[in-house]
């Protein structure tokens, strides 16, 4: 019998990636001493520097190496962005090492909201510098222009089965439509496996938190309020996405290397994407419109059939929801909690979280290994 | 971290199945003329996406269709790789008719298309215009026949999705013809009714058929029906599509032949031809045809000439019956060769680029299909039927009442009436509580019915909702297949029970099969009135008296009804027109022509007349009506404690079991009980057992065939039901295995009072006409 590499989707996170454990993981990347993550991790920081340093910020590698975690600091758009955006690269290069070295094969790319400019970059349709400049811009304008609106998540499935629980999705549609009998701006910002992110003007997150039943979970009560975060993916932001697609011009498109999946499950052809499309959709579209993570990992597995899917750091902040698709999906074989949990502590996973210490050491182990072989 | 290499691709080296010989072969000239191209490319050749290459396409756009069709292609293989190890069941290709991609992106989504088996390209090249669809998986869980197919949930392999406007079918022979006429001029109907429809105002409709299938009499029924309504200035805005291969299976078709008979009806329908194998010439003959259809809506034929690869199927011997120059002179003609060579010759994309996406496809497919073989099948019988006829008789209750609520009932008049008045009113209510309702088929419009059913409808209601047809029994079932489809509650009259044969495959096939495809997303309502039956005195024959109920009981999931009487017609109807609106179901209402003219029990007494029931009243589906013994047809007083006799019955048969019964009690003084079946699918099953467990003795009467008839699943549903220890007494009066005859010699045929009484006193030992 032989064998292949695995077939690998690669998904990217986004905003809230970046917490208190994943302060350092930046410096703790390059220290592994894979040089495709010191050459990939790079290659972004040096253009975000460059962008940072005309604000007079401090750089990435300082801001990752501070002695404790600044949720002020930390969570700022700009600066959590660019954290996220270097950890991911750092992680594209440990992916990178592991297509050369015959491990796997990347088939599709995809990403949950800011996650989508890192698949932009990890895809191949912006290089380093461009990715980076995209990413630095969006960021920097909404700081310029303070929180607009805001978002919320809201569980939606249940917590131990995973399973998509009917009432709940009911009291969301119930809340949208009440916040907008009561005039607010309210949307579905982001569909997230079980969790919903709700996104609209104050008197519409008003409205969610004061008619959505309160569920409890690790402590924390939902609907929960995301800090710090605009009205992403809603009409809120036409004048963001104005501004960006002025300041952002000239940015250097091109189509991907690997089929990548946006948010609204539209697969961009490395054969035939069209880099004009890409620029109209990633500056404008999916910033006023929902973006429907469930549908592009849905997408992924139904067209592409990954063996693997690699969660790109930093963090772990897709696990979850990845781990309900996949139930929801019934995806091989997998059918509920129990059994995603199963197949994780099996020879054969079928998520690779890389901000995950276990998997990224298996991963390191693998590569190794075959270094030496 | 390496995956195991399952069994082998279509492209290995391993021993081949023999459905896996012509598909490695065509797929191997592929390849090679891939590096015939990679030897003569010039990378100067190569241009931008966006530069058009004619036919209305950019490089970028010719690029996204090949790459459908190559999506098609590695599906075959997949077919037949599945079927080969014994994980697919279903080989039917679309190899060299993918073609077809071009007149998908002439067309827009919301377009709803009628698809022929042949036509994945087109259905895939559909899937990449909406956002979030997963074909590759979906076709390929179709193939392994998986419960988890999102369209048919494992019942059959169909080209479908709601998302797509895609409604499945089976396609094979021509029998989806009719129903695109029909929604084409559906359509258009609930957009002249102001009614909501799922298709916007502007779509049209694409039907795509085989060569071979031109010849079904379903196919001409419908272009006939095409050019009739275009003639008589109706808009019919549909787009034939033929998918000309010029073979049948194993008959080819004669040169010119398809072309000859598809332009025949210029007049109405305009003609358009162009090469499947090349995908800018069909681009641009699809979008000519499209805006002619869309701009003038008419209809209009789209002859494409593709060629058929890979045989008719996975088990077709295709060397049997053609020469091997032959099949390689057609495998040389393959499409994706002549696209491959285009976009290379064009410098859309290199040969090499070719090859990566060909086999980046082979890859997603073949990792898809690992997926779906291992995915759950239907496990049990009732799995299967789950989606036949989804519904329920609490909703079908609460629309009633909604109906009811809605448009108040007009005029208070209670005064008995015969049938044909009370169905008339019954109509006129239900066209006026639903906007959406029609009501047509030959002479309802102006002459109001042959039997004056549908008296004045036309003129109370106007011609929107109620209009003649043309006379042909096929089309007249599409069009109400079709107008289901697009939103209205279609309302067809079949003249006669005898009329219905030619086309019941209209019925069976393709208007009962559809929720059942679809597992219920899509839906075509109806109810179906069929005059029917015997005992005509007017108008004899076969033609005019047919019995055979089995016809449409034998059609799975089709609800049949059958009133003896006004009231329970008018709520029979009532049911069946809620449940096309609120579950989508499609039934028959077998309606007695002898019953229409009937107004008595007794001659002169007028007891054959019923007032029109009170709005909200209607007769649940399965529920029977009980002439208990004291019932004043049955001659009244006190009830018997158990009766002597039950007959279980329908149609005629009820008034002359009601006529049997009071003799037996005139003359023995036996006290009997009477059942109307009122619904012959599904039976009331449940009444029969209470009307046999309160009477000593049972008797069926059937005025259908003694063999198929109504009383074989009654006598079984006894046998089924009795004690073990104490069987039930039961006979049966049907009628014979014959066509009816012309004149009296009818009456040799079907069951009468008199027969009635006789089986009645023999069953009950009353031989003589003395007590046992």
């Amino acid at each position: 019998m032989s064998s292949r590499p695995l077939r690998a989707a690669l998904v990217c996170p986004g905003r809230g990636s970046y917490l208190s454990p994943e302060l350092g993981s930046l410096g703790r990347a390059r220290e592994e001493g894979v040089t495709e993550v010191r050459t990939s991790l790079d290659a972004v920081v040096r253009e975000l520097d460059t962008c940072r340093a005309k604000r007079g910020q401090p750089s990435v590698m300082t801001l990752d190496s501070a002695e404790r975690f600044s949720p002020r600091e930390h969570l700022r758009a700009d600066h959590a962005s660019a954290l996220i955006l270097a950890g991911s690269a750092a992680d594209l290069g440990l992916v990178k090492a592991a297509a050369q070295a015959g491990l796997i094969e990347p088939v599709v790319a995809c990403g949950n909201s800011l996650g989508w400019y890192t698949a932009l970059h990890v895809s191949g349709a912006l290089d380093a510098p461009n990715a980076a400049r995209l990413v630095d811009t969006m960021a920097s304008i909404q700081v310029e222009r303070g929180e607009e609106g805001g978002q919320l998540v809201y569980p939606i499935a249940d917590d131990d089965s995973w399973e998509v629980d009917a009432t709940r999705s009911q009291a969301v549609e119930e809340g949208l439509a009440a916040a907008r009998a009561a005039g607010g701006q309210a949307h579905v910002s982001i569909w997230l496996g079980g969790n919903v992110v709700l996104a609209g003007d104050e008197p519409a997150l008003k409205v969610f938190t004061e008619t959505l039943p309160p569920v409890e979970r690790k402590g924390r009560t939902f609907p929960l309020r995301l800090a710090g975060h605009s009205a992403f993916h809603t009409p809120l932001m036409t004048e963001m996405s104005g501004i960006a697609q002025g300041r952002l011009g000239d940015l250097g498109w091109r189509a991907p290397e690997m089929p990548l999946i946006d948010g609204r499950g539209v697969t961009w052809s490395p054969f035939h994407a069209d880099p004009a499309a890409l620029r109209q959709y990633t500056l404008e579209t999916q910033v006023l419109e929902t973006y429907d993570f469930t549908t592009s990992v849905r997408v992924a597995l139904r067209e592409h059939a990954p063996d693997l899917l690699i969660l790109l750091g930093p963090g772990d902040s897709l696990g979850g929801p990845v781990g309900q698709l996949l139930v929801a999906e019934r995806w091989s074989g997998i059918a509920s909690r129990a059994d995603f949990l199963e197949r994780q502590g099996s020879d054969d996973p079928i998520v690779a979280s890389l901000g995950r210490a276990a998997d990224r050491s298996r991963l390191l182990g693998l590569l190794e290994a075959g270094a030496k072989a | 971290m390496m995956a195991p290499e399952p069994d082998a691709p279509v492209s290995s080296t391993s021993p081949l199945s023999p459905k896996l010989v012509s598909a490695r072969r065509v797929d191997q000239r592929f390849l090679d003329e891939l590096v015939e191209l990679d030897a003569q490319w010039d990378p100067r050749r190569r241009r931008d996406l966006g530069d058009p290459v004619g036919g209305g396409l950019t490089g970028r756009d010719a690029l996204r269709l090949f790459e459908s069709q190559v999506l098609s292609r590695h599906l075959d293989f997949e077919a037949r790789v599945m079927g080969a190890a014994g994980e697919g069941f279903y080989t039917i290709g679309s190899s060299g008719h993918e073609g077809n991609a071009s007149v998908a992106a002439a067309l827009r989504p919301t377009d709803p298309a009628l698809l022929h088996y042949r036509s994945g390209a087109f259905f895939l090249e559909r899937a990449r215009q909406v956002p979030g669809q997963t074909p590759t998986l979906d076709v390929l869980l179709g193939l392994a026949a998986s419960r988890d197919d999102p369209i048919s949930g494992g019942r059959h392999k169909v080209w479908g999705s709601l998302a797509l406007n895609v409604p499945p079918q089976t396609s094979t022979i021509a029998s989806h013809l009719p129903k695109a006429v029909g929604l084409a001029l559906g359509i258009e109907r609930a957009a002249h009714l102001g009614v909501p429809s799922p298709h916007p105002r502007d779509a049209i409709v694409l039907c795509s058929f085989g060569d071979a299938s031109l010849n079904h009499a379903t196919a001409q029924a419908a272009f006939q029906a095409a050019a009739w309504a275009t003639e008589r200035k109706l808009p019919v805005p549909v787009l034939f599509l033929c998918e000309d291969n010029g073979i049948g299976i194993s008959v080819s078709s004669p040169p010119g032949w398809t072309r000859t008979s598809l332009a025949s009806r210029g007049r109405q329908i305009a003609y358009f031809e162009a090469s499947g194998l090349d995908l800018v010439d069909a681009h641009q003959a699809a979008r000519a045809a499209v805006d002619h259809v869309r701009l003038h809506r008419h209809p209009a034929v789209l002859r494409l000439d593709v060629v058929r690869l890979l045989g008719h199927a996975g088990a077709d011997p295709e060397h049997v019956y053609r020469e091997e120059e032959e099949i390689f002179a057609t495998e040389k003609q393959d499409p994706l060769l002549c696209s491959a060579r285009f976009l290379a010759t064009a410098g859309v994309a290199s040969p090499s680029e070719l090859r990566d996406l060909y086999e980046s496809t082979r890859d997603r497919v073949r990792a898809c299909s690992r997926e779906a073989v291992r995915r759950p099948r239907l496990e049990s019988a009732a799995d299967v039927e789950a989606p036949l006829a989804p519904r329920d008789a609490a909703t079908i209750a609460a629309e009633v009442k909604r109906s009811a609520e809605s448009a108040p009932t007009e005029g208070r008049d209670a005064s008995p009436r015969p049938m044909p008045r009370v169905i008339n009113r019954a109509l006129r209510e239900l066209l006026t509580q639903h906007r959406e309702m029609l009501v047509f088929g030959e002479d309802v419009g102006k002459r109001g019915g042959v039997y004056g059913v549908t008296d004045r409808l036309q003129k109370t209601v106007g011609r929107a909702q109620v209009f003649d047809s043309l006379l042909d029994e096929t089309s007249i079932l599409g069009m109400a297949i079709g107008c289901g489809m697009a939103g209205l509650i279609p309302v067809p009259e079949i003249q006669f029970l005898a009329y219905l044969h030619n086309a019941i495959d209209q019925l069976r096939g393709e208007a009962s099969s559809l929720q059942f495809f679809s597992q219920g997303q899509h839906a075509n309502p109806m109810v179906v009135r069929i005059a029917s039956l015997g005992y005509q005195k007017g108008f004899g024959g076969h033609f005019h008296n047919d019995n055979s109920t089995a016809a449409v009981r034998d059609i799975p999931g089709l609800v049949v009804g059958c009133p003896s009487r006004g009231d329970d017609a008018a709520g029979i109807l009532r049911t069946l027109v809620a449940a096309a609106k609120a579950c989508g179901t499609v039934s028959v209402q077998l309606e007695p022509i002898a019953l229409y003219k009937e107004e008595n029990l007794e001659p002169g007494d007028g007891a054959w007349k019923f007032s029109y029931p009170e709005p909200g009243w209607h007769v649940p589906i399965g529920e029977g009506r009980l002439y208990e013994s004291d019932h004043e047809f049955l001659g009244g007083g006190p009830a018997a404690e158990k009766a002597d006799l039950t007959i279980v019955t329908y149609g005629n048969g009820v008034r002359l079991s009601l006529l049997a019964a009071r003799a037996l009690r005139e003359k023995h003084g036996k006290r009997c009980t009477v059942l109307d079946l009122r619904w012959l699918q599904p039976l009331p099953t449940q009444a029969i057992v209470d009307a046999a467990t309160a009477a000593s003795a049972v008797l069926v009467v059937d005025e259908g065939r003694r063999a198929g008839g109504v009383a074989e699943p009654v006598m079984s549903c006894l046998l089924e039901n009795q004690p073990v220890d104490a069987p039930w007494r039961c006979a049966r009066v049907t009628g014979t295995d014959t066509f009816i005859p012309l004149g009296p010699a009818a009456n040799h045929c079907l069951p009468s009072t008199d027969s009635i009484r006789e089986a009645a006193e023999s069953l009950l030992g009353l031989n003589d006409g003395g007590e046992a």
